[in-house]
C-alpha cells in the first residue's frame, strides 16, 4: 500500500507520470492474494474453515487471521507466514520502479527521504505505510488531536472496510476539521442513540464504491449507485454498531439516506472530513457529531 | 418450487437476493420497499417466504413482522439485517421470526437457511 503514496508523491514532484504511477499500482494490485485463498493453497486450512472464517469476518469487525486463530484453524506463525507470502507491497514497488529503468535504488532513497520531509512522517510513520497493516497507516492521517475517539474508531473501521470490499490500494489524505461541505453526490447514514452521528460517503468516488460493491455497472452517479454505496455504508455501521453494543453503548442505525443535487451539510459542532482515493477517484468520508447538523 | 417476497429498502440488496434465489429456483413473487408494503404485498400474495430487512422507512422489519404474524401466524419470515441489530434481533425472534440472515450476503449461508426454514 506504501506504493500508493510514495507513487503520488513522485508523480506531484514529476518523477512518474500519471500513466506510469496508475501502471504500477495496477501491477501490484494483481500481485496480493486474499489470505484465505492463500491458507488453503499452504494447506494450512481446509476450504470449510476458510469459508467459516469468511463467514464469521461479515459479522464481525475482525482480520482473516485473526478469526483464524480464534478458531483454532491457523497458529501466530502460520498467519505471519502467510503474510509474507500476500507479498510486500513496498518491495513491489521498488522492483516495478527499478525494472522499469525509471529509478534506481539510490534514487529511490533520495526521493523516499524527500518524502518524509515534505510530508513531516516520522520513521515509525514511515514504517506503518510500509507497513500495509491499515490498522498502523489510519493513525498517520488522523493527527488532529481535536478528533474524538468514536470518530477515530470509526473512521478505522470504515478504512478497513474499504480495504476489505472496495480496494486494497486506497489511498486516505490527512483528516480535516471543517464546517460546511458542498458536493453533489452524497450516501449518507445516522446513528442515534447514546451516539449522534452522520456519516456520509461524498463526492465522485461514489461511482466505483457503488459499481464495487453492487457488483454492477452504473453510466453516472444516479440513485441506484448511491444506493449500493448506503448499503456498503449500512454494513460497514452495522459492524460498528456491533463493536459498540459488546461495550454497552446502544446506538441505533435510520435508513440510508441519498443525495443527488448539489447539497451543503453544515453544522456549529464537529465535523470531520478524511480524504479518500480510490483508483485516484475522490470518496470523502465526512463525519458530523454533537449538535445538529444542517443538510441542505 | 418456493414462491417468495423480498422487503428490503435497499434496491441492491433486492436485486442481488432476487438473482441468488431465483437462480435457486425459487420464485419471486413480489418486492416491498418498506414494512407497510412487506405487510400489504404478503396479505395479497400470501408468499411462502418472507426475506425481511429490519432497517427501514415508513415501517421496520421489526414492525412489519408483528403485523404479519399477528393476523398470519403461519407466516415464514427470515429477517435480513446488517450486524449491530442485536436487540432488534431478539425482538424479532421473540415475536416469531423463522431466521437471520447477515448482510453483506453469502451464497450459501443464504440457501442453507432458506432451504431448512421451508423444510420446517
Amino acid at each position: 500500500m506504501f506504493g500508493v503514496y510514495f507513487g503520488k508523491y513522485l508523480q506531484d514532484v514529476g518523477v512518474l507520470t500519471s500513466e506510469q504511477y496508475v501502471d504500477i499500482i495496477e501491477q501490484s494490485r494483481t500481485a496480493r492474494v486474499k489470505m484465505g485463498l492463500l491458507a488453503v493453497s499452504e494447506g494450512f486450512m481446509t476450504e470449510a474453515q476458510a469459508d467459516e472464517v469468511n463467514q464469521l469476518q461479515a459479522m464481525k469487525d475482525a482480520r482473516f487471521g485473526d478469526i483464524a486463530i480464534e478458531k483454532g484453524y491457523l497458529n501466530e506463525e502460520q498467519v505471519s507466514a502467510l503474510l509474507k507470502k500476500q507479498g510486500d507491497s513496498y518491495l513491489l514497488f521498488v522492483q516495478a520502479l527499478v525494472e522499469r529503468e525509471i529509478l534506481d535504488l539510490e534514487e529511490i532513497q533520495r526521493h523516499l527521504n524527500h518524502y518524509k520531509k515534505s510530508e513531516r512522517l516520522t520513521a515509525l510513520e514511515i514504517d506503518a505505510l510500509k507497513s500495509s497493516d491499515i490498522d498502523k497507516i489510519i493513525p498517520v492521517f488522523i493527527k488532529d488531536a481535536s478528533v474524538p475517539p468514536i470518530v477515530r474508531d470509526y473512521i478505522a473501521l470504515m478504512a478497513r472496510n474499504v480495504v476489505r470490499f472496495i480496494d486494497n490500494k486506497v489511498r486516505f489524505e490527512k483528516i480535516e476539521r471543517i464546517n460546511t461541505y458542498t458536493t453533489k453526490y452524497i450516501a449518507s447514514q445516522c446513528f442515534t442513540g447514546d451516539y449522534e452521528l452522520f456519516i456520509g460517503i461524498c463526492g465522485q468516488g461514489n461511482k466505483i464504491i457503488g459499481e464495487t460493491y453492487g457488483k454492477e455497472e452504473f453510466e453516472a452517479i444516479d440513485e441506484d449507485c448511491l444506493d449500493a454505496v448506503c448499503e456498503f455504508i449500512n454494513v460497514s455501521n452495522g459492524l460498528f454498531g456491533s463493536k459498540l453494543s459488546q461495550e454497552e453503548v446502544k446506538i441505533d442505525m435510520l435508513p440510508p439516506n441519498m443525495y443527488v443535487n448539489d447539497t451543503t451539510i453544515s453544522t456549529e459542532g464537529m465535523m470531520f472530513m478524511l480524504p479518500c482515493f480510490i483508483k485516484e477517484q475522490r470518496a470523502d468520508i465526512v463525519i458530523c457529531m454533537e449538535t445538529k447538523w444542517n443538510i441542505n | 418450487m418456493a414462491n417468495i417476497l423480498i422487503v428490503d429498502d435497499s434496491r441492491t440488496s433486492r436485486r442481488i437476493l432476487k438473482g441468488l434465489l431465483e437462480g435457486e429456483g425459487y420464485t419471486i413473487v413480489g418486492e416491498a420497499v418498506n414494512g407497510q408494503e412487506g405487510y400489504e404485498k404478503y396479505a395479497e400474495l400470501k408468499p411462502d417466504l418472507v426475506t425481511m430487512d429490519i432497517t427501514m422507512p415508513v415501517m421496520t422489519g421489526v414492525e412489519s413482522l408483528k403485523k404479519i404474524k399477528g393476523e398470519f401466524p403461519e407466516a415464514k419470515i427470515i429477517m435480513v439485517s446488517a450486524a449491530g441489530q442485536q436487540h432488534n434481533m431478539l425482538e424479532a425472534v421473540q415475536n416469531g421470526a423463522a431466521e437471520f440472515i447477515a448482510k453483506p450476503f453469502d451464497a450459501e449461508e443464504i440457501k442453507k437457511v432458506i432451504k431448512n426454514v421451508l423444510e420446517s
